[in-house]
């Protein structure tokens, strides 16, 4: 008698949902380890990349969206390369953090990776008065992630120095002129198209 | 030759010695770089972590640019810029339905679209065609004579293979430059591992220990400095080397280049770094 777990059918479908949305053949990985074996961040990670592939396939998407990997994964790609089976694991990656967000069930300890994410990309949309549409803007960004976070000592020192060395315009950079507006409605559409 | 130039939010901020260095060392070489007009970011790991449709139409937007002033290539000095733009090109070409929509949705906002025409290239690459890198040699007034340096190529720009222009797991475009230069280039297993730019901000303690490591097997290596080709890379390896007793500066490429090719301006672009590169370079007479 076989003692290897197979998902249920209705748990099969979260494994067919995962793949469409990544692009990516989970159901091929046999678990060879060779994407854990070359992970840069495994050492803090809840679960190796391996593992949640394997949990995906069993349909155990609870714990996926609990675990830590997903939000972790910064997308270096050394599992892409080295996967027999042509998985790109970091898709996966951020696929699930995608429908996490989407769900809304980030786990809570991983709440200032999407917020810092968010901020970002939020802060290419431009600021009143100073403006800056389009370009990644340090003193912006960094500003409202402490102000989000309340941690306003982290990197101060730093923030300073860069400074001192012209690293960080105290202003955005106005770049758009002929293209004026082309971002925001770039934003307008991803903010369209998510809406269900 | 002229090239269409996309330095990348970090070369304007963070990495200004960067663009310098690779200005001057284009100029030294007889290429001319002319900035994309009205660029924009390429969305970074935000985008990718967290939108399909922005994760593609944010670089694609500067494809279409290009395009529109006739420019046949693109060079991208930041690794993860190059990354990006490069995999939304080649999406393009191979004509995936998510490419196609973000395609066409940049076509009612921008009044075209891309057609695939653009190469998208780095300025690694570039230095390292044949035509080029012959050219290198003849400038080399001042050799690196006695600067030991590992190549650290980092994980955005040989990965994946379709963004590669260098072997995936042992690059080696960045070690025949350095050697060019007259440099001292050590060996090392850790020249494609990641800095784990992406968490420097929201998990500061995952990048300690990652900057820990690398720079560690850099000096267990015999370097004296690291060389890289990414602002992501730099700013991470000499911000966070917190636990390093003696920590060493990061160079990019072209700012080694500059100074063999012996650069007036070499000097302003050290000032700019962060663990001051300055005494190293003096003791061994090449500043």
């Amino acid at each position: 008698m076989s003692t290897v777990k197979q998902p249920t059918k209705d748990k099969a479908s979260f494994c067919q949902e995962i793949e469409e949305k990544s692009h990516q053949p989970i159901s091929s990985c046999y678990h060879c380890m060779k994407c854990a074996g070359g992970c840069p961040i495994n050492f803090v990670m809840e679960h190796n990349n391996y593992e949640i592939l394997r949990m995906i396939q069993l349909g155990e998407k609870d714990k996926v969206y609990k675990s830590n990997t997903p939000w972790l994964c910064v997308g270096c790609k050394t599992c892409a390369v080295r996967c027999p089976n042509g998985i790109d694991t970091s898709k996966v990656m951020d696929t699930i953090k995608m429908e996490t967000m989407a769900e809304d069930k980030i786990p809570a300890s991983h709440y200032n990776i999407k917020l810092f994410y968010e901020l970002f990309l939020d802060s290419m949309k431009g600021f009143p008065i100073i403006g800056g549409e389009g370009r990644g803007y340090e003193v912006g960004l960094m500003g409202l992630y402490k102000f989000c976070t309340g941690d306003f000592f982290a990197d101060m020192n730093l923030g300073k120095e860069m400074t001192k060395r012209g690293k960080m315009p105290f202003l955005p950079h106005n770049a758009l002129k002929r293209r004026k507006g082309e971002i925001k409605k770039i934003f307008q559409r991803a903010k369209e198209k998510k809406a269900p | 030759m002229k090239l269409g130039y996309y330095p990348g939010c970090s070369l304007h901020s963070t990495a200004a010695e960067y663009n310098m260095a690779t200005e001057a060392v284009f100029d030294a070489l007889d290429l001319e770089l002319a900035e994309l007009p009205e660029w924009n970011c390429c969305g970074a790991t935000a985008g990718h972590s967290t939108d399909r449709f922005l994760a593609l139409a944010l670089p694609l937007r500067n494809l279409v640019i290009a395009e529109a002033e006739q420019q046949k290539e693109l060079v991208l000095p930041c690794a993860a810029c190059y990354n990006l733009v490069k995999a939304a090109d080649h999406y393009v070409r191979e004509g995936t339905p998510e490419a196609n929509d973000a395609n066409e949705e940049l076509k009612n906002i921008m009044g075209s679209s891309y057609n695939g025409t653009v190469h998208v290239t780095h300025p690694l690459e570039v230095i390292m065609r044949k035509e080029i890198v012959g050219k290198v040699k003849p400038q080399v007034k001042n050799p690196l004579k006695g600067l030991k340096v590992v190549p650290y190529y980092g994980c955005l720009l040989t990965r994946p293979t379709y963004v590669a222009f260098d072997d995936v797991e042992q690059p080696q475009a960045m070690d025949q430059l350095m050697n060019l230069a007259g440099a001292d280039v050590k060996r090392w297993s850790y020249k494609t591992d990641c800095c784990g730019g992406s968490l420097t901000v929201p998990r500061t303690d995952v990048v300690y220990e990652i900057t820990k490591k690398l720079v560690t097997e850099a000096q267990r290596a015999g370097a004296d400095a690291i060389v890289t080709a990414c602002p992501l890379c730099q700013m991470t390896l000499e911000t966070r080397q917190k636990e390093i007793k003696n920590p060493i500066p990061v160079f990019f490429f072209t700012e080694l280049l500059g100074i063999s090719f012996g650069h007036p301006q070499a000097k302003q672009w050290m000032k700019k770094h962060i663990i001051d590169p300055i005494p190293l370079l003096t003791s061994l007479h090449l500043l």
